[in-house]
């Protein structure tokens, strides 16, 4: 590239800066959407490849239910066991082969720093594969998401970010992966803004959109996505039927908390026995796979049966479902995704949350259709509101659960019995003071968010290897540079990288116009010296009062004592760091 | 802001160019190390030309020698080699300026190549008599009355 159009270019770029003037918040939305079509890449691909192997196990009797319910009754009881089998030796052979520490996570993505384990993290994977493709009674959305938030948290080590931003990909890696999973692409931003970040501020709920929205319209592309369970036919209910959904919302959150204390009650049980994972995981199957010959529904998340129920297509054909028929479904899916999950299990356990709600809407609707013959309201609507109500009380995020609720049924009518049934579950449930169905585990020792902020220090959250450049580069490196880094910083280093000092591209708009000046021009010319710096060894809050008397939203590090350029820190990432840092010292609600 | 104006500067080469105005600048106020101001300056123009064409040239320095910004102008009716490959150049400003003035420095740099760009500008100067007319053609005149030839 000759000089000229090398001017041109950055002027430019220049131009567009000023007008835009983006920040590395800006910064962030880019990559979000990265994140959020790799994201929905690796979920298409996780999905067709369980569906592959469940077709390879079931002989090619189809995918999902209906394989399933057309097997011979052995190998109904046969399949989940060896896939249990299958999982739990590839668990067993990862944690011998690969030592790093696996994240456990049900559906909840540990955030973190921003430093998933990828190795761990992948065999894990395979092992979710192998069970949910073997028909045990879990949820193929969670290792979906951590799929999709690994492939983030690898980008985030990549493009070497500080902790507070890369933590922020993951969270968008996260929402893409719920976003894909169950075509919802705003509950997917909430959801993980309002259960995995704990905050709805726009600097971290902007992206989290991008990155949704770019997974949808990937997911969108490649196949065909349409509401997971429409509901047709809902008229908005009379104020005296609310009535009725009060209730239903208690007894979703009696029935969440019921389902919760099963998933931890046969955690303990599957603990007590001494027998190797692989064994642990074959037995867990052997429970879906023998609950399986009466209940083939059981087998798999429960998307079927979901639909089955929302729509009204019973085994004799379309209708009501009988109470007993809805009752044995329930109680089939607890104790099912309670074996598999306790066993050991890789996968989710948000589908198998639907159903249990779907079941709890359908028995209230039952009672009620007794006791009151001229109820208009069907077994469907009951059935969805169920399941928002036991979402929001299982997760404790009921502003998630509605919208998800809506975005899976595309009915509006729906929304106020809702939003009222949603939030009686989850405050009911809070009622019992247990942990959320994405309580956290215990702290991660190495994520730097959970140390005291006392402790912390800029060189650990600062970004390493910042743009630099030669005190005697000539103007058209600098040039260059700004051009292909994208940065508005480029740190003159001497000798030893001693930071000497730092060329601004907003300086440079008045030498773009004389081409022959910036032609005698070198970096040290341009260079402001001396530039206020930040030390590595220094606390958080020092570092927060010089951005504040400075007025620059980038600051160098310098290494104590040499001078040596270390890095970068960003105001935003300090502030990102600070209110994280701050949330986690809080006591927990 | 002073200026220097020499309007008959004969030299055998940049450095030597550079040499003759830097020190001849040595005793103007703001001026506080008139030997280093030549060495940094040469050192600069070592590092990169500062021949910008159009047989203009614009030595400068960032540079602790000085206080405030000293300028030297000067004319070479036959020429100094300067570029790199030995153009020459007829008109020569040479500026030192204090480290921490860089803003000022760009800005100060920038208006006066526009006007040095003008082929009009350039023509009058190289015709041009008066000292004072000289510098006015370069919009240097608004501050201090401008110095006489020095060598």
């Amino acid at each position: 590239m000759n000089e000229g159009n090398l001017f041109f270019l950055l002027r430019g770029w220049l131009w567009l800066r000023r007008k835009a003037r983006p920040t590395d918040v800006q910064w962030n939305l880019a990559m979000a959407a990265c994140v959020g079509v790799v994201g929905a890449g690796l979920g298409l691909l996780f999905k067709a490849a369980t569906r592959v192997l469940t077709q390879m196990l079931t002989d090619g009797a189809g995918s999902g239910l209906a394989a399933f319910a057309q097997l011979p009754p052995w190998q109904r009881v046969a399949i989940p066991t060896v896939g249990g089998l299958l999982a739990g030796l590839t668990l067993m052979l990862g944690q011998k082969l690969i030592r790093q520490k696996p994240t456990e996570y049900m559906e909840a993505i540990t955030l973190g720093d921003g430093k998933l384990p990828v190795r761990s993290s992948l065999y894990r994977s395979l092992a979710s594969m192998l069970s949910i493709a073997s028909g045990t009674a879990i949820g193929r959305e969670g290792p979906l998401v951590q799929l999709s938030a690994l492939a983030a948290s690898v980008l985030g080590q990549v493009r070497k970010l500080p902790p507070a931003r890369r933590r922020l990909l993951v969270a968008c890696g996260a929402a893409a992966g719920v976003a894909a999973a169950y075509n919802a692409p705003i509950a997917a931003a909430l959801f993980v803004s309002e259960i995995t970040v704990g905050s709805l501020a726009m600097e971290s709920l902007g992206p989290l959109i991008f990155a949704s929205v770019a997974s949808i319209v990937t997911v969108h592309i490649f196949s065909d996505a349409s509401p997971l369970y429409r509901l047709e036919h809902f008229a908005l209910p009379h104020w005296t039927e609310l009535g009725c959904f009060c209730v239903v919302g208690v007894a979703c959150g009696l029935m969440a908390a019921l389902f919760l204390a099963m998933l931890e009650q046969f955690k303990k049980w599957f603990r007590k026995i001494s027998v190797p994972l692989a064994v642990k995981l074959a037995l867990g199957g052997l429970l879906v796979g023998l609950i399986a010959l009466a209940n083939p529904e059981v087998t798999g998340n429960g998307y079927d049966a979901l639909k089955s129920l929302l729509h009204g297509e019973t085994v004799t054909g379309p209708g009501e479902w009988l109470w007993q028929a809805v009752l044995v479904i329930l109680l089939a899916r607890m104790v099912a995704t309670s074996a598999a999950f306790g066993s050991g299990a890789v996968g989710g356990v948000f589908t198998p949350t639907l159903v249990v709600g779907a079941c709890t809407g359908s028995l209230c609707w039952q009672a009620f259709a007794m006791a009151f013959p001229d109820l208009r309201i069907d077994q469907a609507g009951f059935a969805t509101v169920g399941m928002g109500a036991v979402l929001a009380a299982a997760t404790q995020a009921p502003f998630m659960s509605i919208l998800m609720i809506f975005e899976m049924t595309l009915s509006y009518e729906i929304m106020i019995p809702l939003m009222l049934a949603s939030v009686i579950g989850y405050y009911t449930f809070r009622g019992f003071r247990m942990h959320s169905l994405y309580h956290h585990g215990t702290p991660d020792a190495y994520d730097i968010f959970n140390r005291p902020l006392e402790t912390l220090t800029v060189a650990d959250i600062m970004q390493t290897e910042p743009q630099t450049i030669g005190p005697q580069a000539g103007f058209g490196e600098v040039a260059r540079q700004f051009l292909s880094g994208g940065l508005d910083r480029q740190y003159v280093i001497g000798a030893d990288r001693r930071l000497l000092g730092v060329v601004r591209l907003e300086d440079l708009a008045e030498h773009l116009h004389s081409r022959a000046l910036a032609g005698a021009f070198i970096a040290g010319d341009i260079a402001h010296d001396n530039p206020p710096t930040l030390d590595t060894r220094m606390p958080l809050p020092e570092a927060l009062v010089l951005f504040t008397h400075e007025h620059e939203h980038e600051l160098p590090v310098v290494r104590a004592g040499t001078g040596e350029l270390a890095g970068t820190l960003t105001r935003n990432d300090l502030l990102l760091t600070l209110a994280e840092a701050g949330k986690r010292t809080a006591p927990h609600r | 802001m002073a200026v220097l104006v020499n309007l008959d500067l004969a030299a055998v080469d940049a450095a030597d160019a550079i040499r003759q105005l830097a020190s001849s600048l040595g005793q103007m106020p703001g001026v506080v190390d008139g030997a280093r101001l030549v060495t940094d300056m040469l050192a600069r123009e070592a590092v990169l030309t500062t021949y910008v064409g159009d047989g203009v040239a614009l030595p400068h320095a960032r540079t602790d020698a000085v206080t405030k910004r000293v300028v030297a102008v000067a004319r070479s009716p036959k020429g100094v080699p300067f570029g790199p490959k030995g153009e020459l150049a007829h008109l020569i400003v040479v500026v030192g300026c204090p480290r921490q003035d860089v803003s000022a420095y760009l800005t100060f740099s920038k208006l006066l190549l526009r006007r040095l760009r003008l082929p009009k500008v350039r023509t009058e100067l190289l015709t041009v008599r008066e000292p004072a007319k000289f510098l006015q053609l370069l919009e240097l005149n608004d501050e201090a009355p401008a110095g006489s030839a020095a060598s």
